[in-house]
């Protein structure tokens, strides 16, 4: 029995504020006091981002455009990799979305603590809320880009099916698997700095280990259940099935490569959730 | 006696100085560093290497608080007035002991928590104003006396960055002072902008605390504690070295900073 009800206030609003030791609660009602907290730093973040900018939101336009034209030429042309019977740059444009949402997520939130150090040491708040809002921060973004989206399955003839009613479902595990190696990333990086030197090269190399230039189908078969270990195979071959319709020839099917990603992702979240409340504690003393 | 707001019993703060990060890590840079520690060595310039060092920042601090009461907090640097502040506001937690709160805290440790300078006084009111637990109801109930009593009116919508220091501070304080809080924590933020508007601010800690707020308030300032505070700790080394009323606690003080010099 781990004696740690500290700081969880009683029903008449009384605190004890004492020594806390081993695992925390994770006091998910707290959260849920600051709730307009987690609102105003999401808006914040977004407002913020592309002031002072001469292209403004456009921005959130012209990244996944570049990025799908770059893997497009390296993976389509160079190297000559299929695209599941569509063109090449739909294909790859609908994995740049999820791609860039966890991405962004992944550098933001992994930098959160430290951005936000002032208000860290000065005024108290569940921290949580900190990387939670850097990630719901991308959304925005997200849903800009889906106006090229459209514009490509107009062009292309791609009819939408009625997969897209599944959309909202995959967008929620593309933002838990991103929070969930947010809080891991975000907490470790106020006790080890090597973490925002990690961080860009991890992005990389996940770049590499997810279907973003290349369809699953491409692994090779027994490789295909180590390579879904990776969350974002499932969120990327998800979302091209509920936008696109298509399913990858993969010798697993699309179901269990999403539920092995469901699983994964949840383990990553619910063992970051306890890591980041054990590690809060020392923020403010650390960070 | 009156109803509790904190009890705090035999309250102690360690901080932990790390010269290294210990463990792991430690062994690690000790194999990286070995030939420049050696190097170093040779050339007679080689410093002791300190792994860690322990500091009590509080020692078994214990005192209680009525509901309404002012209590001044006064120290030399270092004797411990900000950590304690700090695990009143429940920012860091106290490494022995147990602090109770009866009442809701609201702290004012550095003015502006959370001021974005690339947004406008308007948005930085909705985002300190949050941060500092108001609800947006309340926010927005209160947005246009934060507007008048900051004198910033005409300035509202331009970002902040463009503010000077002045504006910028009473806009920050202004906030501050419209909190209605139960337990008001405040760290030697009262001496904000020119004469007036400190005299107005002075006035509107009266009105909060006439209101039956309970404040603890932090100053170098003694003639502000006088004013605001009837009861003044003074903490000396991480320890209460008195603890009564302000008249009597200032003045010696003020005798012993004397001495002292």
């Amino acid at each position: 029995m781990v004696k740690n009800h500290s700081a969880i206030p009683s029903k008449d609003g009384v605190l004890v504020l004492r020594p806390t030791k081993g695992w925390a609660n994770l006091n998910l009602r707290d959260l849920w006091q600051y709730r307009e907290l987690i609102y105003f730093l999401t808006w914040r973040d977004i407002v913020v981002r592309y002031k002072q900018t001469i292209l403004g939101a456009a921005w959130a336009i012209i990244n996944p455009v570049v990025n799908m034209i770059v893997l497009e030429v390296v993976f389509g042309r160079l190297a000559n990799m299929g695209s599941e019977g569509l063109p090449g740059p739909i294909f790859r444009y609908a994995a740049v979305m999820p791609w860039g949402l966890f991405s962004k997520a992944l550098a933001t939130s992994g930098r959160s603590m430290l951005s936000n150090r002032s208000m860290i040491t000065k005024v108290y708040f569940p921290r949580l809320i900190i990387p939670i809002a850097s990630v719901l921060g991308g959304v925005v973004d997200f849903l800009i880009s889906f106006l090229v989206l459209l514009g490509m399955m107009f062009y292309w003839h791609v009819a939408p099916t009625v997969n897209l009613l599944a959309l909202p479902l995959i967008i929620v595990l593309a933002l838990t698997t991103a929070l969930g190696v947010g809080l891991w990333l975000s907490a470790l990086n106020v006790l080890y700095r090597d973490i925002g030197y990690i961080l860009p090269v991890l992005t990389q190399l996940l770049l590499f280990v997810s279907p973003v230039g290349y369809s699953t189908s491409t692994v090779g078969g027994k490789w295909q259940i180590l390579y879904s270990l990776n969350p974002m195979v499932g969120v990327i071959e998800g979302f091209r099935w509920a936008v696109l319709g298509i399913t990858p020839g993969t010798v697993i099917p699309l179901w269990n490569l999403l539920a092995i990603s469901v699983g994964v992702s949840l383990v990553i979240l619910i063992s970051g959730l306890f890591f980041f409340r054990r590690m809060e504690r020392t923020f403010a003393d650390m960070v | 006696m009156g109803r509790l707001a904190i009890k705090a019993e035999n309250v102690s703060k360690k901080y932990q100085i790390r010269q290294g990060l210990g463990g792991l890590q430690t062994s690690f840079k000790a194999i990286l560093n070995a030939p420049f520690n050696w190097l170093m060595r040779q050339n007679g310039r080689y410093t002791h290497f300190h792994p860690s060092e322990t500091i009590w920042a509080l020692r078994n601090i214990s005192f209680d608080v009525e509901h309404g009461e002012s209590i001044g907090i006064i120290g030399r640097n270092g004797a411990g007035k900000s950590t304690l502040l700090k695990i009143i506001s429940r920012i860091t937690r106290p490494s022995k002991g147990k602090i109770t709160l009866y009442q809701r805290v609201n702290s004012l440790l550095e003015i502006g928590t959370g001021f974005n300078p690339d947004l406008s006084g308007r948005e930085n009111i909705y985002l300190n104003g949050s941060f500092l637990g108001m609800k947006l109801s309340e926010i927005k109930q209160k947005f246009d006396e934060i507007v008048t009593f900051s004198e910033i009116e005409k300035f509202i919508d331009t970002p902040v960055k463009y503010y000077s220091s002045g504006m910028y501070m009473r806009l920050a304080f202004s906030i501050a002072v419209h909190l209605t809080p139960e337990i008001l924590i405040l760290d030697e933020v009262l001496a904000v902008g020119d004469a007036g508007f400190q005299r107005k601010s002075q006035e509107k800690m009266g009105e909060l605390l006439s209101s039956g707020a309970t404040i603890i308030l932090v100053s170098h300032n003694n003639n502000t504690i006088r004013n605001l505070c009837e009861r003044t700790i003074w903490l000396d080394n991480g320890a209460i070295k008195m603890d009564g009323t302000s008249d009597i606690v200032v003045d010696q003080y003020s005798k012993f900073i004397r001495e002292e010099n």
